[in-house]
């Protein structure tokens, strides 16, 4: 098991953001954590990185708990962050390096790493992300699908075993979309990967199991077609959209029903 | 009609980014500066600024200047630009500052009751203001930001103010754009010119949202950082390789430099 969590509570000071979510994540799974905005699923992930701690209940990474007592042991947050890779929803809050070179050379250099092998490691990320013409811009130049590329390169770097990935394709035009799509299908059996979403339309191809969150609680948990075949857990948890079109010239509105390929049409 | 509070603050901030654009762009381009190695720029022309601003010569400080002046046309820069972004500033500022010592050294008269020596000192500070501001002008407009920040750190700059230095460019752009945003949404929604009261109003509301939403920004950037393994001490990586034309540019400097010196203060 590489995550377990233990009935955990989060309270923001002016909201409770999770209430005693449980859950365990194994190696190599593809979690999509599904949810409405505001339910609590960005949250969830940075408990798992271990940048907040819950207010109640626990977080394990590999049987240990993520503490601030347990990150501050040197030895331990050393493994933990270099396992680990968090790419946030707003490429603006992890691009934060003068050039798209330092920014993915960043994670190695505090990891201490040679400078020969960061400069290997920095190379094969920019190529495998087509992002070596832009090594010398500043992230803050760059178009929205450029910075998610750099910012997926910069966690990617230290090839962690665990990637947790925000909303990946937020804001993104289609083809960057299955840019990244592509990337996260390809994952498959090689790294854990939790993704945030509430995309109903990706989940099948990134995800193996899924987590839906409803008002910090958990409310549901099952493969996507489990999942994506619950039309009133989709309606109650607010991720299915209306679909508004005309009968006979009357506007017609119901819940927009995702077709998933397991089951055929629903 | 005379542009309204929310015009003038929206071209004032796009103003601000344009400059900043025009320096990245003119550091892109091709010219002497530009081809010199970051580090040897950096400490050739911190040399010149201090020769100028040291001297006792008018006539040192002047032909520094002078210099400066000839390298801005050989780097692709155009006297009237370097003139109207930086010298006409410079002689604003520093000229409000040495006017009362026009009048109030003591020596001899020229009328109006202004002194000769008044006068000198007068153009002795402003010629060193002048300078020093294009020095830095020269700088910052034929190296990008990315470059004179890594060549303090090869000069042995501690990291620590260096990246904050890197980070507070890079969010400050956000920033700006962020005010030039919410200022627009304002314009979108107005039907009248504002009041005075209003205008101060609407400025105390743009300066509690930036500082809000930087407040949030800088403690998602530090999880960023936090998650790719920063634990206080930061570090980076650094490559300039120096060559012929750069040891020669430096033996230049050098030697301008080393007369000056020795001109001011003979």
């Amino acid at each position: 098991m590489i995550f377990e969590a233990r009935e955990i509570s989060f309270r923001y000071t002016e909201a409770q953001a999770l209430e005693k979510v449980s859950f365990t994540i194994a190696e190599r799974q593809r979690i999509a954590i599904l949810g409405a905005n505001g339910s609590g699923k960005s949250t969830l992930l940075r408990l798992l990185d271990g940048l907040c701690f819950p207010s109640a209940g626990a977080v394990l990474y590999r049987e240990r708990e993520l503490t601030e007592q347990s990150l501050g042991d040197d030895e331990f947050a050393f493994r933990f962050r270099r396992a680990v890779a968090l790419v946030f929803q707003n490429p603006d809050v992890q691009l934060f390096n003068p050039t798209v070179y330092d920014e993915v050379a960043f994670a190695p250099l505090q990891m201490r790493m040679p400078k020969e092998e960061i400069r290997a490691a920095v190379a094969a990320m920019l190529e495998r992300f087509e992002i070596a013409h832009l090594k010398d811009r500043a992230p803050h130049r760059l178009s929205g699908g450029e910075k998610k590329r750099v910012a997926l390169a910069s966690a990617l770097v230290l090839d962690p075993e665990v990637l947790i990935l925000d909303e990946p394709t937020a804001a993104l035009d289609p083809q960057s979309q299955s840019g990244i799509i592509d990337f996260l299908i390809d994952c498959q059996g090689k790294k854990t990967v939790i993704t945030s979403t509430h995309n109903l339309e990706i989940v099948e191809e990134i995800a193996d199991y899924c987590l839906v969150l409803h008002r910090g609680r958990l409310a549901a948990h099952g493969t996507p077609a489990e999942v994506l075949g619950n039309e009133e857990l989709l309606r109650e948890t607010h991720l299915l959209r209306s679909h508004r079109h005309k009968h006979g010239g009357i506007l017609h509105s119901h819940p927009h029903v995702h077709q998933h390929h397991s089951h055929g049409n629903t | 009609m005379r542009p309204g509070f929310i015009e003038r603050s929206v071209e004032s901030l796009a103003e601000t980014l344009g400059h900043a654009r025009l320096c990245e762009d003119t550091a892109a381009q091709a010219g002497w500066l530009q081809g010199v190695d970051p580090r040897v720029k950096l400490c050739g022309l911190m040399a010149l600024l201090l020769a100028a601003v040291s001297a006792r010569r008018f006539a040192v400080t002047m032909a520094i200047l002078l210099l400066g002046a000839i390298l801005a046309k050989a780097s692709g820069i155009g006297i009237r630009t370097l003139a109207v972004r930086t010298w006409l500033g410079v002689l604003l500022f520093t000229g409000f500052i040495a006017l009362p010592a026009i009048f109030l050294t003591p020596g001899q008269s020229v009328g109006l009751g202004m002194t000769r020596q008044g006068l000198m000192a007068a153009a002795r500070l402003i010629a060193r203001a002048e300078t020093g501001a294009t020095m830095a002008a020269l700088l910052v407009m034929t190296t990008p930001w990315t470059h004179v920040l890594k060549a303090l750190r090869t000069l042995r700059v501690p990291a620590l103010p260096v990246i904050v230095l890197g980070m507070t460019y890079r969010y400050i752009f956000l920033l700006l754009r962020l005010a030039q945003d919410f200022f627009e949404a304002r314009r979108s929604r107005l039907f009248r010119p504002l009041s005075r009261p209003e205008q101060r109003h609407m400025a105390g509301a743009a300066a509690g949202m930036l500082l809000h939403r930087s407040m949030h920004l800088s403690e998602d950037v530090y999880l960023a950082m936090q998650s790719r393994g920063f634990r206080g001490e930061a570090y980076t990586i650094d490559d300039f390789h120096l060559t012929r034309r750069d040891w020669l540019a430096a033996a230049g400097f050098a030697l301008v430099a080393a007369l000056a010196f020795w001109g001011g203060f003979a």
